[in-house]
């Protein structure tokens, strides 16, 4: 079996406020082999977003750090490399795509230069050469008259426009990792529809793997191989995407798709999670879930669950009392 | 824009309006005769006196002499001088591009400092570049110009005797003189302007680096010297721009400090000449003015920025 | 119950710098914090000291500022004259220690007026809005249509140098300042439920809009006044220095560098003292002015 493309074991990641210490990613472990998808879903602030901004070593520091673990690309610790070599990869090897397209780009550049400014630092083409390959990689995102929209700035494009220009920008020195951090959440549901179509053509034509980070399941069932669930920091679940629907394990996850509005229930209230997220700056002791979990007992509340296999379960889960 | 430009002109016609009003009044609210001025030590008598009076329109109501005052204007002509019977706007013009030398060359001196010192400063935010900068910025702005002038004309002029300490050469007459010459003004009003340009510069700077383009700059692998100086100083730029045309403005506005100073020719000397001598029309003649070719950078710098940030000129 | 918590991540700043940081990166950035409280407690030193000068002048000052002495003229610093004397024999220190108490009057005197005028004019134009805003804003704008100290040196050479001319030449080009940030003040609180509330109460109108303004310019109009200080005595000593300001005998600050001007060479130390005072006293109220403006900008990060 050949190793995973990335590998991250044991990543830690804090940040240093006034009031203490805040623990965004604790103890993270996760793998993505070549051409899958993993998405990874969670709420606001769980740690998803410091997690794909961990990989590219892209972590405002001060007040953030990556305190411990490894993050292993190709087999190389991206955690040990210099600020150089992390360079050459970012864009190249490894590339993400952001929330917020319109601020993603710089307001006084036209769309082209941008797109074309990784062709020349990545492959070094010619500005010629780069405007061409710009082209074409926008044609291959599907935009509608590349050489005009090449010439345009960011502002004068639509929100689902500039979402394919960040995807073509991202996509083109054909990375072998995709780091998507809620790409469709600030866009139209129609337009969302069309992204990530393209998104998954795009993967399959490049054979690249993804990391998909959303906190909306319903995306996430579209595009993912395997998907693993963040609460407070850390995973408490991770399973391929037909387990975790069918027979999810962690009561978070229990607690996630009962929420989630179907055609097939619609004459049932919404059952909500009662309570809110835990302090990530003084979190509860054991497990983090336990304040809001109707099934927590005493081991719950003393020590803090790993994220292994239970016996008589399928798929890794953090809980003590996995299961419905 | 266009639409815009002339909106931002028409709308300087009110501003002109009142800034001639104010001037007249204020003006005329000089003591000193002036008609004694003119008569100068020579014995008179009440006659002569009415007579020269009469002639200077001085014997109207105020609210007639400003009318005739702006009818003369809006034909060009900003009236007489007192001392020396010409024509207030031949002196100015005459005078103008002494100043007009002195304010682009500080210009460049300022924009040359600043921005430099600026871009550091905030890239290295804390260390002993931003704290050196930001006490040079400091230090100009508490220090007065005057005093700055004459600590360099003491040590450059006097002790070291590198340059001279007043006067004007023409370029056209002799270049390299006329640059010498212009140097100690220069180095006083071009580092007066770099002081609040760089804290500027700095602090526009520190804003853009921790906006988003520049994370997405950083994932897509840019280094981070383009980052820097490619992607946030243009932004930086654009934002300088007013700033920098502020001073601009008020450097064509003539530094009366500065120019009193080094004997520059310029029309801020103008204005304290007209002062002392109670020159009224060359006084209030140069302050319309250079009231009006103020405005006008403004409202150039104005249409400039806006022009350049590609966001509001392609909207 | 688990507390709720306020998600760093909802305003996470995760533009990076342009050069990332470590450790040395952390304590630069604590260091920067205490060194700026430094240098605005130092601003404040300052601006006490000069106060106390100006009110202490009398009990502080050595001679009399006016006592010419033409034998003694030029002399160096010396046990019996602290910081020497001008070109007239005059004691210098004791006509900075007087001088300061032109600065400050003037100084104060000018901010006091464009508070004054520019506050509320600026508060009824933000609040009546219309037309009223729009001819007052203009009207402002004429101010703004001089550059530099032409405006100052016009009005002080028109109504002769008396102290209201001064403070009225220096405050009003520092006025429209004032009128505009309590314009953009009022025009954010205007529409806002709780003033609506406040209406529907009964509240005279004068009383909501006074406590607008305290609410939301208050900062601002501190950090301008702490700059306008400095600029207006900076403006002050320019005009004397130019023989626009108050005649001489009087101390005033500028008037000394002026005076020096044709005995620099001979006696350095005439023109080099009060400049240094001038330029100390301008940057306390100046680093005042910056402490303030930190103090009440949101804090990005805490580090």
């Amino acid at each position: 079996m050949n190793r995973p493309l990335l590998e991250v074991n044991n990543l830690t990641v804090q940040f240093r406020l006034k009031r203490g210490t805040l623990t965004a990613v604790d103890n993270l472990c996760f793998t993505i082999d070549e051409k899958e998808t993993l998405g990874i879903v969670g709420e606001t602030g769980c740690g998803k977003s410091a997690t794909a901004l961990s990989i590219l070593r892209l972590i405002t520091a001060p007040p953030g750090r990556i305190v411990g673990g490894e993050i292993l690309f190709e087999g190389d610790d991206l955690l040990k490399k210099s600020e150089r070599e992390m360079e050459k990869i970012r864009g190249n090897k490894i590339s993400m795509i952001f929330q917020e397209p319109m601020t993603s780009f710089n307001p006084s550049f036209t769309i082209g230069e941008q797109i074309a400014e990784s062709y020349r630092i990545h492959l070094r083409h010619s500005k010629k050469t780069a405007l061409e390959s710009t082209q074409h990689i926008l044609d291959a995102v599907r935009v509608p008259s590349p050489r005009t929209i090449m010439a345009r700035y960011p502002h004068q494009l639509s929100g689902g426009m500039r979402q394919r220009a960040m995807i073509a920008m991202a996509l083109s020195c054909q990375p072998r990792l995709l780091i998507a951090d809620e790409p469709t959440t600030a866009l139209d549901v129609t337009i969302q529809a069309q992204i990530l179509e393209l998104l998954e053509e795009l993967q399959e034509k490049m054979k690249m793997a993804m990391l998909f980070i959303s906190h909306n399941l319903g995306v996430m069932a579209r595009l993912c191989n395997r998907i693993g669930v963040m609460y407070a920091g850390s995973l408490v679940e991770i399973a391929d995407k037909k387990s975790l629907f069918t027979s999810p394990l962690h009561p978070y996850t229990i607690g996630l798709l009962r929420a989630v509005p179907r055609r097939d229930r619609r004459h049932e209230p919404l059952k909500a999670i009662p309570g809110n997220v835990c302090s990530l700056l003084e979190p509860p002791p054991g497990c983090r879930f336990h304040p809001r979990c109707s099934k927590a007992k005493e081991i719950c509340r003393a020590e803090l669950p790993s994220l292994e296999n239970r016996s008589g379960h399928h798929h890794p889960v953090a809980c003590y009392f996995p299961g419905e | 824009m266009i639409l815009y430009v002339l909106r931002r002109l028409l709308q300087l016609v009110p501003v002109f309006l009142c800034a001639s009003f104010l001037i007249f009044f204020i003006i005329h609210l000089l003591p000193g005769d002036p008609v004694q001025v003119m008569l100068g030590d020579e014995r008179y008598d009440e006659s002569q006196y009415q007579l020269l009076r009469k002639k200077m329109g001085l014997d109207r109501p105020l609210y007639a002499q400003y009318f005739s005052w702006l009818q003369r204007l809006a034909h060009g002509d900003l009236g007489q001088s007192l001392r020396t019977q010409r024509a207030v706007l031949d002196t100015v013009v005459e005078r103008y591009p002494a100043t007009i030398y002195l304010a682009l060359a500080s210009l460049i001196l300022g924009t040359m400092i600043a921005i430099p010192a600026g871009t550091l400063a905030a890239v290295r935010q804390n260390t002993l570049w931003d704290y050196a900068a930001m006490s040079f910025a400091l230090f100009g702005i508490a220090v007065p110009n005057f005093w700055f002038a004459l600590l360099l004309i003491l040590g450059f002029g006097l002790y070291l005797g590198w340059f001279p300490t007043l006067g004007y050469v023409d370029p056209s007459v002799n270049f390299g003189m006329f640059l010498w010459y212009l140097t100690l003004p220069t180095i006083v009003l071009g580092t007066d302007m770099a002081s609040t340009v760089t804290r500027y510069v700095r602090a526009e700077m520190l804003e853009q680096l921790k906006l988003d383009y520049v994370r997405t700059a950083r994932a897509k692998g840019v280094p981070r010297r383009w980052v820097v100086y490619k992607h946030t100083l243009r932004n930086s730029l654009i934002a300088a721009t007013t700033v920098i045309g502020l001073q601009v403005g008020r450097l064509l506005g003539g530094s009366t400090v500065v120019e009193t100073i080094f004997a520059w020719p310029g029309v801020g000397r103008l204005v304290l000449e007209a002062v002392y001598a109670r020159d009224y029309p060359l006084l209030q003649g140069a302050v319309l003015f250079l009231a009006c070719t103020y405005v006008v950078v403004n409202l150039f710098v104005d249409v400039l920025y806006k022009w350049l940030d590609p966001r509001i000129s392609l909207s | 119950m688990a507390e709720a918590t306020v998600t760093p991540f909802s305003q996470e700043p995760i533009a990076p710098r342009a050069q990332p940081r470590s450790i040395l990166g952390r304590s630069r950035d604590a260091l920067a914090v205490i060194l700026r409280n430094r240098l605005a407690a130092l601003g404040l030193i300052i601006v006490l000291l000069t106060s106390l000068t100006a009110i202490l002048a009398p009990q502080l000052a050595t001679h009399d500022p006016f006592q010419m002495n033409l034998a003694d003229r030029l002399v160096r610093p010396s046990a019996e004259h602290w910081l020497g004397t001008d070109s007239y024999g005059r004691d210098i220190f004791t006509r900075l220690v007087y001088g300061s108490r032109i600065a400050m009057r003037v100084a104060l005197g000018a901010v006091l007026l464009a508070v004054a005028i520019g506050v509320p004019i600026g508060a009824l134009s933000g609040y009546a809005g219309g037309w009223v805003d729009t001819l007052i804003m203009r009207g402002i704008d004429t101010f703004l249509a001089f550059p530099g100290r032409l405006l100052a040196i016009t009005l002080v050479a028109a109504m002769g140098p008396t102290f209201l001319t001064l403070c009225l030449a220096i405050g009003i080009t520092s006025l429209p300042g004032y009128a505009r940030v309590v314009r953009a003040g009022v025009l954010s609180q205007k529409e806002k439920e709780y003033v609506e509330a406040a209406r529907m109460t009964g509240e005279p109108e004068f009383r909501i809009l006074f406590y607008q303004i305290l609410a939301n310019c208050m900062a601002p109009i501190l950090v301008l006044v702490s700059l306008d200080f400095a600029h207006a005595i900076l403006v002050e000593s320019s005009l004397s220095f130019l023989g626009l300001g108050f005649p001489p005998p009087a101390p005033s600050w500028g008037l000394m560098l002026s005076e020096a001007r044709g005995y620099m060479e001979l006696a350095p130390h005439v023109a080099i003292i009060p400049g240094l005072v001038i330029s100390i006293t301008i940057l306390g109220f100046n680093l005042i002015g910056d402490g303030l403006r930190d103090i009440f900008d949101p804090r990005q990060y805490e580090a």
